[in-house]
Formats: structure tokens, C-alpha cells, sequence
């Protein structure tokens, strides 16, 4: 961090003759270690679903028409994902509203839009849940060729996600109820929002594909 | 904390680049597009511009 960053940030003296900025994250020298382990995660993570994408688009390319003719109308954008997509694209924004307030000190405004988070998380995985019995009800399952593996592959590795991802606002929501985070001290909040973010980019990358593309 | 990451955008574009290079031009050299090398080459771009953050970061503890 240059001298000029560290300026811009109010600093608070650890009593070690030590000063760290504020904001809690970003530590004298360097990232604090949660937020760096987090990001080391979403670094492997972007590869993994890297390497999800790849074969989705090897796979495509090799096999036409995409979609197969039995499913040329199955995937509607303009259906019950695109509610669970502009859910999820909210959650984010709640998540960064709580990250903000616990910046500021502010542990209601955290926990109530932490709490937004971690319903709108779990109504988007019920969504998907649902998706699922409708797309099953049409004849599309994980066995209906390269089309329907790819496509349940995709979107079940990303629902995982989501799942460990509401696991985690869980724990923080939980954490954050029993007062553990403060303006300095909330290290945990910024990791888990980098995750959420994360998984919301991989979701909006997926919903273009699989249904715009 | 600015030049790191301008220099880790820096660094993940240059991955995209030569994914959009590779894309534009194989086939006007006569070679085959493997849309998963393509693909591969921008989640390497997301990763490494993380990657390169985290390096010149390192931890603070």
C-alpha cells in the first residue's frame, strides 16, 4: 500500500506500535490473512469453472444443432431463472450494503442486510430447486445428452456453490449477531463478500451462456 | 495499492488478449478454434490478475 493510500484511510494503533487502516481488511503491509486465503480460494475457483466452461464449449461446438431439437424451446430466458438471476444479482448488493455498514460501525444495518443476503441466497436455491422439477417434468435430465449433462453439471456445481456460500453467511450473520464484528475487527464479513460476489459473476456468465448465447 | 491493481488488470487483459488473438486469427491461418482453449485463457486471465494482486500483496501478518 503506497503512503498516499494509507492517507486516504483512517488508521488505528493496534498497542503494539503498530497502526492498521480502519477498514480492517487491508493490513500494515499487506491483505489480512482471511481475505487472502479468500482469494487464493476464488483464484482455484475461477480455474474450476474455467475448466467447467471449456468443456461446455468443446462439447458445444461439437455437437449440432445446440440446442438438440427435442429441446430448442426449454430453456426460456424470460422464465422463473431470470426471477432467480435478478434475486441473486440483489443479494450482492445487500451483501456489499452490509460490508459498508459494518465498515461504518454500523452492526444493525449489518445484520439486517446480511440477513437479506442469506434468505434472498436461499429463495434463489429454492428457484433453481424448482427449475429443476420443471426442466425434469419436460423429459430434460442429467441423461438427456451432452445437452442436459452439461448443462445440470453447470448450474448443480454452481447451486453448490451458492450453498456453501449461504452456509457461510450463516456463520457470519450468526457471528455478527453475537456483536464479534466491528468497524476494525470484521475480516470475515469481507472475505465471505468476495466469495458471494464471485459466485453472482459466475452466475451471470452462466445464465448468458446457457440461455442468451 | 493502486499500482497493484492497475498491474493486476494489466496482467489479466494480457491473457484475454492473446485468448481474443488466438480466436480472431486461427482460422485466418487455416487452423482449427478449440473454444476450450479460448475459454481457458480467460478464466486464466480472471485468476492470474487475482493471483498477481495477492503476490505483490502478500499477507500482512
Amino acid at each position: 500500500m503506497t503512503a498516499d493510500a494509507h492517507a486516504l484511510q483512517p488508521v488505528a494503533d493496534t498497542g503494539h506500535g503498530t497502526t492498521i487502516p480502519a477498514g480492517g481488511h487491508q493490513v500494515r503491509g499487506g491483505i489480512s490473512n482471511p481475505v487472502l486465503g479468500m482469494l487464493l480460494f476464488i483464484t482455484s475457483e475461477v480455474m474450476f469453472f474455467s475448466g467447467l466452461f471449456a468443456a461446455y464449449f468443446s462439447t458445444r461446438a461439437a455437437n449440432t444443432p445446440w440446442p438438440p431439437a427435442q429441446f430448442k424451446d426449454t430453456l426460456n430466458p424470460l422464465s422463473l431463472i431470470l426471477i432467480a438471476t435478478l434475486v441473486l444479482v440483489l443479494s450482492s448488493f445487500t451483501c456489499q450494503f452490509a460490508v459498508w455498514s459494518i465498515r461504518r460501525g454500523d452492526r444493525t444495518g449489518f445484520i439486517r442486510n446480511i440477513s437479506i443476503t442469506f434468505v434472498l441466497g436461499i429463495v434463489f436455491l429454492l428457484l433453481q430447486a424448482y427449475d429443476y422439477t420443471v426442466l425434469f417434468s419436460e423429459g430434460m435430465t442429467i441423461a438427456s445428452g451432452p445437452f442436459g449433462t452439461t448443462y445440470f453439471t453447470l448450474t448443480g456445481f454452481h447451486g453448490a456453490h451458492v450453498f456453501g456460500g449461504v452456509l457461510m453467511l450463516g456463520v457470519i450473520l450468526y457471528r455478527g449477531m453475537s456483536g464479534q464484528f466491528s468497524a476494525r475487527h470484521h475480516d470475515a464479513v469481507e472475505a465471505v463478500s468476495f466469495y458471494w460476489h464471485f459466485v453472482d459473476v459466475v452466475w451471470i456468465i452462466l445464465f448468458s451462456v446457457l440461455y442468451l448465447l | 495499492m493502486r499500482h497493484r491493481r492497475r498491474n493486476s488488470i494489466v496482467i489479466g487483459v494480457t491473457f484475454v488478449i492473446v485468448a481474443l488473438i488466438y480466436w480472431y486469427f486461427a482460422p485466418i491461418l487455416g487452423y482449427h478454434v478449440e473454444w476450450a482453449g479460448v475459454t481457458m485463457l480467460f478464466g486464466l486471465g480472471w485468476a492470474l490478475g487475482i493471483m498477481s494482486y495477492v503476490l505483490t500483496s502478500g499477507s500482512g501478518e
